[in-house]
């Protein structure tokens, strides 16, 4: 259930390249949220989210994450916030656990028991070297890595890219029940799978070359979903925006 | 061959490097036009300056490669539908492009010798004739070197330049006394034939022929050799080959802190880059110890490279981290950048322990006499140099090794012009023998005061590295310039 103080703040974001502008961007999200980033590609979302979990430095415009700026927080703050690419970043020489394990060492918050419990929900062998994990494992690691100190908020971008039908469904839920109980967390990930929002999301923010076109609330979206006109709904606003 | 796509590949390697090229062009312009205009005495220092800059036009085109082969993107080259010789033809061909600047970086420094303040016709011919040359023999170089690279991999030949030069010493040394006379006087009379030909009516011209030919040899053979590393080019997503299965060492437990766990972290990659170079290294030790005075050379200086390259690992992991993108990783620690500095100087640290042992063991075994203090000096110069390596590859930009080689080159021509007023190549031996005597005079003070300033200095350059590190590979404008890479050789 969200609740009212806000997790993200993003006002008036702008990220410039030479031939692509990103905003300017204004939207809230707040605990308890669970949002899914939809948008054709090149639309701005790995971009968006990459500024609002601090990692693009040159930009304008305000992220507040917890009430504070990520710019401009100490380096602690960076706890509050969950990044999930398609691979861990770390050296591929290195094993899964072995990963995790320097993780902890480094994330006060990082709970053991809880990163476990996660690697065997998700089936994940955490001998193996993360080099030689496929697309869909790599996913996963990289997942349980964001998520096992609980940050405020948990970025993930295109987490069900590369995984199979069944895996994804229950990741899926594995999401829906780390953030069902957490009231004071939000999430929001990027996906092109409109599958993934109707499983999972209150919320859906429409980005297209760069601007935020539309906002599917979580009213509409179960109207939406009830009567089985998600995917037209979505593709006719990312359509029909200039 | 399929020209539009050779074409493509050529504009794309030439593309890449454009912002170089007109940077080494505009260096070597205004290195020449300062040269002229400012009075004789002074001439050498805006000569060697652009000289300088001149290395930058060399190490891009390799640069690039490396960058290639850590991000995986010749995988996408290896697939393309185009012959691999073709792909390494026309990079080759674009690479000659690119390093064309060398041509003009030979003549500020012809102009600035010139005697008597006279720069005539001839001087300048003289200046063009060299900077060809020069450009010849470089870029054959470079050729040589990338190809090299993609086939095997430069840092595990690091054993050969030695290998070519011990050889025939270690194969001499186990014949019979008659058999080395024989070679020495077939030696020799190979030796006399080239004297003869050189000396010869036909020698300037066998000479102008051989420096001609010998580029083009180097340009085919290199050809087939980098189709054949194409050929067999496979990304892994890590700084070591893993080719074996993972060690039994494995980081240790939870709970020593961020600084620790970062230089656990490292040292443990380092463990595991350090493999076959570790057993190599006992290798050598053995034969530094029991074997014949010229297996002893051999190995004592192989020895002392592997002795550096233990801590030296250190930089191979930043450097492949920052190609990757995996330095976001570490960037995005909920601490602050310095303790990850921190962290890695202790692995620096840990790490030169061993290797400064061996090098201290290789020089005991070479007859130097140890003592502790020349033991602590050892190991200060160990921590010196692989720190100041594991802060460049993190901190170096381009720009800023450019003003580091400027500012350097500076210095040094500046000392230079002083000791000589004028002669400045004569000033050179002085120099030398000064930077000795400052060493021995200053004893275990100049290796200890040198490290730890280095650690002071080096400790906030590498956090700012770290932190203005950004991946450029996920920009969108860097994204974008593959995809009209990747455009131009489709159509």
């Amino acid at each position: 259930m969200p609740t009212d103080a806000p997790i993200l703040g993003v006002t008036n974001l702008t990220v410039r390249y030479p031939s692509f502008t990103l905003g300017p961007l204004s939207f809230a999200i707040q605990g308890g949220e669970t949002v899914a980033l939809l948008g054709a590609n090149a639309a701005g979302k790995t971009t968006l989210l990459r500024a609002i979990t601090g990692r693009l430095r040159q930009r304008e415009g305000e992220i507040l994450v917890s009430g504070r700026e990520p710019r401009e927080a100490p380096p602690a703050w960076r706890a509050r916030i969950g990044f999930a690419a398609e691979k861990p970043q770390a050296d591929g020489a290195l094993r899964v656990r072995e990963w995790y394990a320097f993780l902890a060492d480094c994330y006060p918050a990082w709970d053991v028991a809880y990163q476990k419990d996660l690697t065997s929900r998700l089936g994940l062998d955490a001998g193996e070297r993360i080099a030689a994990l496929s697309r869909g494992t790599a996913v996963k690691a990289a997942y349980i890595a964001a998520e096992a100190y609980r940050p405020d908020l948990l970025v993930l971008d295109e987490p069900t890219n590369g995984l199979d039908p069944v895996v994804r469904l229950d990741f899926l839920g594995l999401l829906g029940d780390c953030f069902a109980s957490s009231p004071g967390r939000a999430l929001i990930f990027s996906s092109h799978l409109l599958e993934d929002v109707e499983t999972l999301c209150d919320r859906a923010l429409l980005l297209r070359g760069g601007q935020l076109v539309d906002e599917i609330p979580g009213q509409r979206l179960s109207e939406a979903r009830a009567t089985g006109q998600l995917t037209e709904l979505v593709a006719h606003v990312l359509r029909v925006h200039p | 061959m399929n020209s539009r796509a050779f074409g493509a590949l050529f504009r794309r390697e030439v593309f890449r490097g454009r912002q170089r090229l007109l940077a080494c062009l505009i260096a070597a312009v205004v290195g020449i036009v300062a040269t002229i205009v400012v009075p004789e005495p002074v001439a050498i220092l805006p000569a060697m300056l652009s000289l300088g800059a001149g290395f930058f036009a060399i190490f891009g085109p390799i640069g690039d490669l490396r960058n290639d082969k850590i991000t995986g993107n010749l995988e996408f080259d290896r697939v393309l539908p185009v012959a691999h010789r073709a792909i390494a033809a026309a990079r080759f061909a674009g690479t000659a492009v690119r390093t064309t600047p060398i041509v003009l970086f030979a003549m500020p420094i012809v102009l600035a010798t010139a005697p008597n303040d006279h720069i005539g016709i001839f001087r300048v011919l003289l200046a063009v004739v060299i900077g060809f040359v020069s450009w010849l023999v470089f870029t054959a170089l470079i050729w040589a070197l990338m190809a090299v690279n993609i086939r095997w991999n430069l840092r595990n030949l690091w054993w050969v330049p030695m290998t070519i030069g011990f050889a025939p010493q270690l194969l001499i040394s186990v014949l019979p006394p008659e058999s080395k006379r024989a070679i020495r006087a077939a030696a020799g009379k190979a030796g006399d034939a080239l004297v003869a030909l050189a000396t010869s009516p036909l020698g300037g011209p066998t000479i102008l022929v051989l420096l001609v030919v010998t580029p083009f040899a180097m340009f085919f053979a290199a050809v087939s050799l980098y189709a054949s590393g194409l050929e067999r080019y496979t990304y892994s997503e890590s700084t070591v080959q893993l080719k074996s299965p993972p060690p039994k060492l494995e980081l240790g437990a939870i709970g020593r802190g961020p600084m620790l766990a970062v230089a656990g972290y490292c040292i443990r990659l380092a463990t595991e880059q350090s493999r076959r170079r570790l057993v190599l290294l006992a290798v050598f030790v053995v034969a530094l110890l029991f074997g014949s005075q010229v297996m002893q050379d051999y190995s004592r200086l192989y020895v002392r490279a592997l002795a550096a390259m233990i801590p030296g690992a250190i930089m191979i992991q930043l450097g492949a981290a920052r190609a990757r993108g995996d330095l976001e990783g570490l960037q995005q620690l909920p601490h602050a950048a310095i303790t990850t500095a921190a962290g890695h100087l202790i692995a620096v640290a840990v790490l030169a322990v061993p290797g400064a042992a061996v090098w201290a063991l290789a020089r005991y075994i070479g007859g130097e006499h140890l003592t502790a203090g020349s033991a602590v000096s050892l190991l200060s110069y160990v921590i010196l140099g692989s720190w100041l390596a594991a802060v460049g590859a993190l901190w170096l930009t381009k720009w800023r090794l450019l003003a580091i080689v400027s500012i350097g080159f500076a210095l040094l021509a500046a000392w230079a012009w002083y000791l000589s007023t004028g002669n400045v190549f004569a000033a050179l031996p002085t120099m030398a023998a000064d930077l000795r005597a400052l060493r021995s005079e200053a004893g275990i003070a100049l290796p200890i005061a040198l490290s730890v300033t280095a650690m002071l200095v080096g400790l906030p350059l590498f956090a700012r590295g770290l932190e203005e590190y950004q991946v450029t590979a996920v920009t969108k404008r860097n994204a974008e310039r593959w995809a009209a890479r990747r455009r131009g050789v489709a159509g």
